[in-house]
């Protein structure tokens, strides 16, 4: 499952009558945050900043949980994880499908809260 | 559910209608100040313990450099009638606790933050000597078991794991409030007992040790600033007969309207305390001998005119009588606070030789 829609569900109960409102400014957020996050990702790359690398994988991999883009996020994690371990240089052709998930996760995301 | 309508039922009179989830009252003399937000779920009891009293929200700091999650708890705690202050590092929520007016007293921070993680946040803030505790919520995402005890060790009160449920998260602030409110509930209890620690339960003035520390801290200072100190023993004339002929309650009633007297014509500066049974004290910081004499008359007199409503019927006419002593360059240590209490205490003897209902001085 792409997403577990009762990640951001489970806000109805607090949020009640602003729930709508709510999902759609925390989904804003999301996408904003998570293209910031892919570029910081790249240019991380470019650059060799292991740091770098591994901080911006490590924030979007609870962010992607926070959503409930499991799947999303257990890609980040193992991103985070082998560029602590690995360096780098092996990472590279793991992005264009990291991108593509994303953007999986974007279109399931507007499908199932629009 | 708490809304609206279930409040109008226990609050008749209340004039209050509910928008964006914040309950606004119109109505004078509201018991609370002017808005109350409802919280989704909780109980009645809470709601009522809030409107009873006058609202003030507790202020929660909401620390972490992940933009979606710090967006979803200062939402999720704005519903919930909490106010929300944000930092997105380590080192701005340090900046806001040093700096925000009404201390901070509630903080959920993230761990995993670059330079100042929210484990360093926290044993910073535990290292400062901050007014009152800082409850703190480690948010983490980092839920093995080892790591929640390293948070906890570092001084965290509590734990939530990202991505957290929203309910959980309202409960554990519930969690902190309690015991923020316990630990309020102590120091007042605190404060309360050291106030009755230092005054005499029956004139409400300072008892005989805290004058004493009172005096003796003016000694000190008379010291260090070359000015004079005068003190003013003074006891009731006669007051064996008050007891003997109008009972006990009766001397105490006379007890209470003499040290009102004796408050009244001192200055708010000056030291007022019940030393022994009917003898009072009172410290007058930089008050030469003349001053003193003064005062001291000013007080003998206000007794003298002063009458006691018996409750058999009838007035009693009091007086009293004062000793005073004055140290017009203080330059000894603070066995001298003694020798100027003595000197007081024999000039009060010997107005009281002569007569009572006046002052002496003493020739020190």
């Amino acid at each position: 499952m792409i997403i577990d829609p009762s990640a951001l569900e489970a806000y109805r109960e607090v949020m009640e009558d602003e729930a709508d409102e709510f999902i759609a400014d925390v989904l804003n957020s999301f996408y904003t945050n998570a293209r910031e996050l892919l570029a910081t990702m790249d240019s991380a790359l470019l650059k060799n900043n292991v740091d770098e690398f591994v901080r911006a994988a490590h924030t979007f991999k609870s962010t992607a949980a926070t959503v409930g883009a499991n799947p999303l996020s257990g890609l980040l994690a193992d991103l985070e994880k082998r560029g602590e371990s690995e360096g780098l240089s092996a990472l590279k052709p793991l992005i264009p499908p990291l991108k593509e998930a994303f953007d999986e996760v974007e279109k399931k995301l507007k499908e199932i809260f629009s | 559910m708490i809304n609206a309508k279930s409040l109008r039922w226990h609050y008749p009179d209340q004039v209050m209608r509910v928008e964006h989830g914040v309950l606004l009252s119109a109505s004078e003399g509201s018991p609370f100040k002017c808005k109350l937000f409802i919280p989704a779920k909780g109980n009645l009891c809470q709601i009522r313990e809030k409107l009873k009293y006058n609202v003030s929200m507790l202020k929660v700091l909401v620390v972490d450099d992940e933009q979606v999650a710090r967006r979803i708890v200062e939402k999720t705690l704005t519903r919930l009638g909490y106010e929300v202050l944000l930092a997105d590092s380590g080192e701005a929520a340090w900046k806001k606790i040093q700096e925000e007016p009404e201390p901070i007293r509630f903080i959920i921070t993230d761990w995993n933050m670059p330079l100042m993680n929210g484990i360093q946040l926290i044993k910073k803030i535990r290292a400062a000597a901050l007014p009152g505790y800082v409850y703190t919520i480690l948010v983490t995402s980092n839920s093995k078991d080892e790591d929640i005890v390293k948070g906890l060790y570092a001084g965290a009160d509590d734990y939530i794991t990202k991505p957290f449920n929203p309910t959980e998260l309202e409960a554990r602030v519930a969690v902190g409030e309690r015991v923020l409110a316990l630990e309020d509930g102590l120091t007042q209890a605190n404060n309360q007992l050291e106030k009755l620690a230092m005054v005499d339960s029956l004139t409400g003035l300072l008892n005989r040790r805290a004058i004493y520390k009172f005096a003796r801290a003016e000694l000190e200072r008379a010291r260090r600033v070359s000015e004079p100190l005068s003190v003013i023993f003074l006891d009731i004339d006669q007051f064996k007969n008050v007891n003997d002929q109008h009972g006990h309650l009766t001397g105490d009633e006379a007890l209470k309207l003499i040290a009102q007297i004796v408050k009244e014509r001192s200055r708010a500066y000056d030291g007022v305390g019940r030393w022994a049974g009917d003898e009072f004290l009172v410290v007058l910081p930089g008050a030469p001998e003349n001053a003193a004499q003064n005062a001291a008359k000013r007080i003998v007199e206000g007794i003298a005119l002063t009458k006691l409503a018996l409750p058999e019927g009838g007035m009693l006419s009091l007086s009293a009588s004062a000793g005073v002593a004055t140290q017009s360059k203080v330059t000894g240590a603070i066995a001298l606070l003694d020798d100027i209490i003595q000197s007081a205490d024999e000039a009060l003897y010997r107005a009281k030789e002569a007569g009572g209902n006046q002052v002496t001085s003493s020739p020190r």
